[in-house]
């Protein structure tokens, strides 16, 4: 399957006609928080274009490392009751946007290294087997198969 | 024969009882090497301890004959498994050397008497003595009663005299003579009537075949008593006795009952008035053809087929049934008839001395002898005694006699002959045996005593199984059986495998020849035989034969396919080997459930084997699918810190 075609199907899959409506009920009643989500969410839409193996399973692993970046710019533009000055004063922070990035970038170095880590154990798992069938082998070998003049003078 | 057991020492203690000396000989005992034997558990006695290397098939009965005119048998026992028997020492001399004469009342009274009472006795027991010659009967100092020596320890008749058995077993090989009847003892008894009379041998100074010559031609009665004064009361008698009819010599009861100057009438023979010339002699009994028929055979079958013989008996001899039987018998075998193995012309001569003589021996391909004395003949020739050319003659006569004896069945054959063929034709099938093998059996089947005619161990008369799986414990070094004899041919020669099988098959262990025949090799067929035999006759055990076998059966340890059962086994091969229980030993080896069970763990094993190499070969499969778990159990770790910071941001977050 080609790059293209995944993307149409991702695409025509996600959005239906009431995630515009839900849309733009937040447009109209709170602009400011969905600006914020809307900013920070962003590493994940770039993502989601740039990995074609970014899957639903990777999203929602992302989306948990960006939601723990969100928890505090959407706490404050509640607070502010969606004030879009406070709101845009949010994002307009380096520190978060800086870490909303990180955050994509942590979860894959983790997803990374606990993989690498898992390939690790499986290997040594199989070299274990491997050296325990072989030594099975050559002991039957030697108890079943080998005559006594081989070894004798 | 050398009879010390090997030691240095010339003293052997036979049953821890008698002491025999054996560097101080005696003269031999009725054909048995004999050394006087101290009873050492009573202080003074001493016995003759006689070694019999023949004895005869009857031993078994004889030993047990009792009677005051023959030395009787104190006991027999056996040392390294060959039979001793003890008797008492004889009375007095042997007749051989004082022969003297006696008058008729003392020949009556210890002579005829009390020896035809012991023949009485024997004939009614089915047995014969066949021992009845001046060295072999003893008379105590200045007594006139004879002793006839012990019976049974050598085989009859064997060393009688010709002077001294009736012409039926004088024309055989002393060893072709056979058990005989009675009437051959009433012979004898009768020579041994007239020495005494006369005071010398009949026909002194003439060899055998001249003394044949001249019975057959005068008849042994007349050749006997020619030109001697014999006592005239007991010429009847001696006449009667020394008859070449059987039919004609009185029993032994008419002779218990005899007195002096009874009178015996028998139908004399006439002799024919002209006589018939066969190979340049002249002959003028049937009897007398018979035998010149077996010497000179060619001549006999031309007159026979030219009816020279039947013209001859019809009108010399008026025997016109005899006459039209021979001539019948030589018109009867022609080519055309059955038998292709047996020799037309040796057929005729032997029906027609058949009809000639009806007390004749049997004469076949050349040779004289009584069918009952067919193994004792074969167990001579097996040890030796007869030139190989004769050995094999005698083994091909056996080998017809046991598998034909239907050629035999016929109306001309007198019924003794009938009978002995029958019973050998039945100890042969009851062998079990073929060929060779029957025939190297039937004297030991015959006969229990029998020792082992190998020629390893002919010497040690070795007559038990335990004596001999003894002794070839004792014989088997390097030295004696090389490795590759041993190899080759086994541990046993053919005689000692027929000796032990013989013996097996006496006690009901049939099929152990057939080791052999299943193609096992012959050291392993006789190691089994071994085995057989030491469980049923012999404790002692036999390291030394196992330990030579150790290195044999190492290599046959290779058919167990566990190397661990192999190194078990052959470690307990070592120690069985020390034990000397050969069935052990051999089971240790030739064990068919273990081996079976081996085999089938050694399936399973080489099953197991496969199906780890494919395991192992199907690895890259498997790495795909662990490449897949890791890169899931990797996203699986990084949601569960990615739930885990989110949890902590908002519990920063609210919390705090």
């Amino acid at each position: 399957m080609t790059r293209q075609s995944v993307r149409l199907r991702v695409t025509e899959a996600s959005f239906k006609w009431w995630h515009g409506l839900i849309l733009g009920l937040l447009l109209a009643y709170v602009p400011g928080s969905l600006l914020v989500g809307g900013v920070l969410l962003l590493p994940l839409i770039v993502l989601r274009f740039i990995d074609p193996d970014a899957d639903r399973q990777r999203i929602m692993i992302v989306l948990f490392y960006l939601g723990a970046v969100m928890v505090h710019p959407l706490r404050e533009a509640w607070l502010s009751h969606g004030d879009w000055e406070a709101c845009t004063q949010q994002i307009m922070q380096p520190m978060l946007l800086v870490m909303d990035w990180m955050a994509v970038g942590v979860a894959w170095l983790v997803a990374e290294a606990s993989a690498i880590g898992a390939r690790l154990w499986y290997a040594d798992y199989v070299r274990r087997e491997r050296r325990a069938i072989e030594k099975k082998i050559d002991a039957l070998r030697e108890e079943w198969l080998t005559s006594d003049g081989e070894r004798q003078p | 024969m050398d009879y010390t057991q090997g030691d240095d020492s010339p003293e052997l203690l036979i049953a821890d009882r008698y002491l025999v000396n054996t560097s101080q000989k005696q003269p031999d005992l009725s054909g048995c090497p004999a050394w006087v034997a101290q009873d050492i558990t009573a202080t003074g006695s001493t016995w003759l301890a006689l070694a019999p290397s023949m004895p005869s098939p009857h031993f078994s009965d004889l030993m047990f004959f009792r009677h005051e005119s023959v030395i009787g048998l104190h006991a027999h026992e056996y040392h390294a498994g060959s039979l001793w028997v003890l008797c008492p020492h004889p009375p007095g001399p042997s007749l051989k050397d004082n022969l003297g004469v006696w008058s008729e009342s003392q020949i009556i009274e210890g002579v005829i008497r009390p020896i035809a009472d012991a023949l009485e006795k024997l004939s009614s027991m089915g047995l014969t003595c066949r021992g009845i010659r001046p060295d072999n009967l003893f008379v105590g100092q200045g007594l006139h009663q004879v002793v006839v020596g012990p019976l049974g320890v050598a085989c009859n008749a064997e060393a009688q005299p010709v002077l001294f058995e009736p012409l039926s077993s004088a024309v055989c090989h002393p060893t072709a003579r056979g058990g005989g009847t009675i009437a051959c003892d009433i012979f004898s008894l009768g020579v041994l009537v007239l020495s005494l009379c006369i005071g010398e041998l009949p026909l002194r100074g003439m060899s055998d075949n001249e003394i044949l010559q001249r019975r057959f031609e005068v008849g042994s009665a007349e050749a006997y008593m020619q030109g001697h004064n014999v006592p005239a009361g007991l010429v009847s008698l001696l006449e009667a006795m020394l008859s070449d009819r059987p039919e004609n010599r009185p029993s032994p009861n008419d002779l218990i009952t005899i007195a002096p100057s009874k009178l015996f009438s028998i139908r004399p023979d006439i002799p024919a008035r002209s006589p018939l010339v066969i190979g340049g002699v002249e002959v003028r009994t049937p009897q007398a053809l018979a035998w010149y028929a077996g010497t000179y055979p060619n001549e006999f079958l031309s007159l026979l087929q030219r009816k020279i013989v039947s013209q001859w008996l019809h009108r010399e001899l008026e025997l016109s049934v005899m006459s039209s039987l021979i001539e019948q018998a030589g018109i009867a075998f022609l080519p055309s008839s059955g038998n292709k193995a047996v020799d037309p012309t040796t057929m005729v001569v032997t029906r027609a001395i058949a009809i000639l003589d009806s007390a004749a021996p049997m004469f076949w391909a050349g040779h004289w002898f009584w069918p009952s004395a067919i193994p004792h003949m074969l167990a001579c020739a097996e040890a030796g005694r007869f030139p190989p050319e004769e050995q094999r003659n005698i083994r091909g006569i056996a080998g017809f006699l046991m598998t034909s004896p239907e050629v035999f069945d016929v109306p001309s054959l007198p019924a003794l002959q009938a009978k002995q063929i029958n019973d050998l034709a039945t100890d042969a099938r009851r062998t079990g045996a073929k060929g060779m093998e029957q025939i190297r059996r039937v004297p030991y089947d015959v006969n229990v005593y029998q020792p082992c005619l190998s020629s390893r161990c002919l010497k040690e008369r070795i007559s038990l199984s335990a004596g001999l799986l003894q002794w070839l414990d004792r014989h088997v070094s390097e030295q004696e059986l090389s490795a590759d004899d041993l190899g080759r041919s086994g541990f046993l020669d053919e005689q000692m495998r027929t000796f032990l099988e013989s013996h097996c098959a006496r006690q009901g262990i049939i099929p152990l020849a057939q080791s052999q025949k299943a193609g096992l090799p012959s050291w392993l067929s006789d190691l089994t035989l071994m085995a057989a035999a030491q469980r049923r006759f012999d404790k002692t055990p036999l390291s030394a034969v196992a330990k030579r076998a150790l290195s044999l059966l190492e290599n046959e340890l290779k058919q167990w396919r566990s190397k661990t059962t192999r190194a078990k086994r052959r470690a307990r091969l070592f120690q069985l080997a020390e034990t000397g229980n050969l069935t052990k030993f051999l089971d240790n080896v030739t064990d068919p459930a273990g081996l079976q069970y081996d085999r089938k763990l050694a399936r399973q094993a080489e099953a197991e084997i496969a199906h780890l190499e494919k395991v192992l070969e199907q690895e890259p499969v498997r790495k795909a699918v662990h490449e897949k778990q890791a890169r899931n159990a990797g996203e699986f770790f990084s949601l569960l810190i990615g739930i885990a910071v989110a949890m902590t941001s908002i519990w920063l977050e609210f919390c705090e």
